[in-house]
């Protein structure tokens, strides 16, 4: 394969960030089309040392870990934990989440339902979010790896968060598979 | 509705002769509500099954319950109050379910079965007999016409209620509006194509086959034949009619229930995935993490740094390069002890500089394996990366009979 200056300055700028779990989506701007430009030669870098370069088609790329250790599952349980609710509070005031997510709505963090009622408190607490600093550092961290736009005190979902929207059809699927 | 006949009794009546109403309610849709006495008659001849059935006394009793009053001395007219109450009724329903599509091809069945009966009259009988067809072959018309109009409607009724928006976007709506339009594909569209077509095509091609006999056999009847040919003529329009109205039900219901089961199936995934955390604990869901969510999120070490891919990259800009002779495993699962890097750093932070770490590293654990020196040499250039700089020079590396060719890194106490 023959390297290009701007796909080494791509591969090292994206690496880093990719490997702790950063999503890219359009909202990153140049970058991400760069990723998409170099797809096949950037799958080809990443798989060398060890991941899977995932572009979908709904508009992000991730890395995909293979093996346990690469993924941090106790930060996934918390960030499912907020989507399921999210989601929930979203149909329930007649949203679409995808059509929210494409549309750019923008949410109040005080607004927020999670730590709004007893039994959305019950399901945080059990993924250690019991309150607003807990929600806000897990925020940031969605942030951080593109799955949220956060901004001082709104924020809204961006492209990569229908993974964990996708994650609610899998349980329904899941469910029906064990129940046939 | 007269006082005399009283509400019990009129209602005992209703729901006895119910089928009956509602095809003189059809009747009387289609003549302006006024209802030959012929045509009542015949009516209750199609439901006169029963032997305790009294046309006379039924007569008398719709006149007495005011459902129906004499009209011009031969006629009747059904009473708008009945009418109103029944269009009323009847719109409640908006629907014609299976049953009514398939008495519709009974009736068209059983008036071709009466059609063949009269096939082979003796010559004394032979006008009357044709005149018992003439009278079968308006049947097959009449039902015909019923069944295009419960098909119209149904299809309307049903292209409607799937576009209908709901009052407003809230998820109760919405969730209303998915179980009516999953009722009407359940008990119309699903079993009205499943009964209906062939049943119904089967039924069209024999009647087909029984008008070819009876024009041969009552050849002189040009009233017959004028009757065979609309039977035949609206029979091409009527089959048409099913076949697209079905199709159209089921293309406009499928999509309309797709797209709000997937707003209902994400509502319950959504449901679905606290229920699990609240029952098992975060932890219930590492197994659909483990199979669908792995997003990465680690520590690194070894192939995985960012080291790792530096060296890649710049082999991949050499053209001599070749690939490694052996592979560094995820784990490290070599049996010897580790080479403890802590010890080794402590040497590294005392000495000034060293051009080539792994070289160094080698020769201070000469009976490690090169593997476990490599290791060792990325994690501590991970670690210290102010400390350490990866040259463009490859050199060999070789421990016994196994070699390396990798960039070397350079460690630099003061950088």
């Amino acid at each position: 394969m023959m390297i290009e200056k701007e796909l080494t300055k791509i591969s090292k700028e994206i690496f880093s960030s990719m490997r702790a779990g950063k999503h890219y989506s359009a909202s990153d701007g140049e970058l991400y089309f760069l990723i998409e430009k170099y797809e096949s030669e950037l799958s080809e870098i990443f798989s060398a040392v060890g991941f899977e370069l995932i572009i979908n088609t709904l508009g992000f790329a991730y890395l995909d870990g293979h093996s346990d250790n690469l993924v941090n599952k106790k930060t996934i349980q918390k960030e499912a934990a907020f989507y399921f609710v999210f989601v929930q509070w979203l149909l329930e005031d007649g949203k679409n989440p995808s059509q929210c997510i494409k549309e750019q709505h923008i949410y109040s963090l005080n607004t927020l339902p999670h730590l709004s009622t007893g039994s959305n408190m019950d399901i945080m607490k059990a993924v250690e979010i019991t309150n607003d600093t807990d929600l806000n550092s897990m925020l940031k961290g969605l942030s951080k790896r593109g799955f949220i736009n956060l901004k001082s005190d709104s924020f809204n979902l961006l492209a990569p968060s229908l993974r964990y929207i996708d994650l609610c059809y899998k349980i329904v699927s899941l469910e029906r598979g064990e129940e046939e | 509705m007269k006082s005399s006949g009283g509400m019990q009794s009129f209602f005992s009546f209703m729901t006895k002769h119910h089928h009956f109403i509602e095809d003189m309610f059809r009747l009387g849709l289609k003549s302006e509500w006024i209802i030959s006495e012929s045509e009542l008659y015949n009516l209750m001849r199609s439901h006169e099954k029963d032997p305790e059935y009294n046309k006379k006394f039924i007569m008398e009793r719709l006149i007495e319950f005011g459902v129906l009053s004499e009209f011009q001395g031969d006629s009747y007219e059904v009473q708008p109050q009945f009418s109103n109450f029944l269009k009323w009724l009847l719109r409640e329903r908006k629907m014609y379910d299976h049953g009514y599509l398939v008495s519709s091809i009974e009736k068209m069945q059983r008036s071709q079965n009466s059609i063949e009966d009269n096939h082979n009259p003796k010559p004394d009988k032979r006008q009357l007999s044709k005149i018992t067809i003439r009278d079968d072959l308006k049947q097959i018309i009449d039902a015909m016409n019923d069944l295009s109009l419960f098909v119209k409607t149904n299809r309307d009724s049903i292209i409607l209620a799937t576009k209908t928006v709901s009052d407003d976007d809230k998820y109760e709506s919405k969730l209303t509006r998915y179980l009516e339009v999953k009722r009407l594909y359940d008990e119309y569209v699903e079993p009205s194509k499943k009964m209906v077509q062939q049943p119904f095509a089967d039924t069209c091609d024999s009647i087909i086959r029984t008008l070819e006999e009876t024009e041969i056999i009552f050849v002189e009847d040009e009233y017959i034949a004028n009757l065979a040919n609309i039977i035949r003529t609206k029979m091409i329009s009527l089959r048409q009619l099913v076949a697209t109205a079905h199709h159209d039900m089921w293309n406009d219901l499928t999509i309309a229930l797709k797209e709000l089961s997937t707003f209902v199936e994400l509502h319950r995934g959504a449901l679905l995935g606290q229920k699990i955390i609240l029952q098992k604990g975060a932890k219930g869901l590492n197994e659909i993490i483990e199979k669908d969510l792995r997003i990465v999120s680690f520590n690194p070490r070894n192939l995985f740094t960012d080291l790792g891919l530096e060296v890649y990259l710049s082999n991949l800009a050499d053209a001599e390069y070749t690939i490694p002779e052996f592979q560094i495993p995820e784990t490290n699962d070599n049996p010897d002890q580790p080479i403890q890097t802590h010890l080794i750093e402590t040497d590294l932070i005392a000495s000034e500089s060293i051009d080539d770490l792994l070289q160094y590293i080698i020769s201070e654990n000469s009976t490690n394996s090169l593997e476990q020196c490599f290791i060792a040499a990325i994690e501590i250039a991970e670690k210290h990366r102010n400390k350490t700089s990866l040259s463009n020079n490859k050199s060999l590396y070789k421990i016994e009979d196994v070699s390396l060719n990798f960039n070397s890194i350079k460690w630099e106490a003061e950088v």
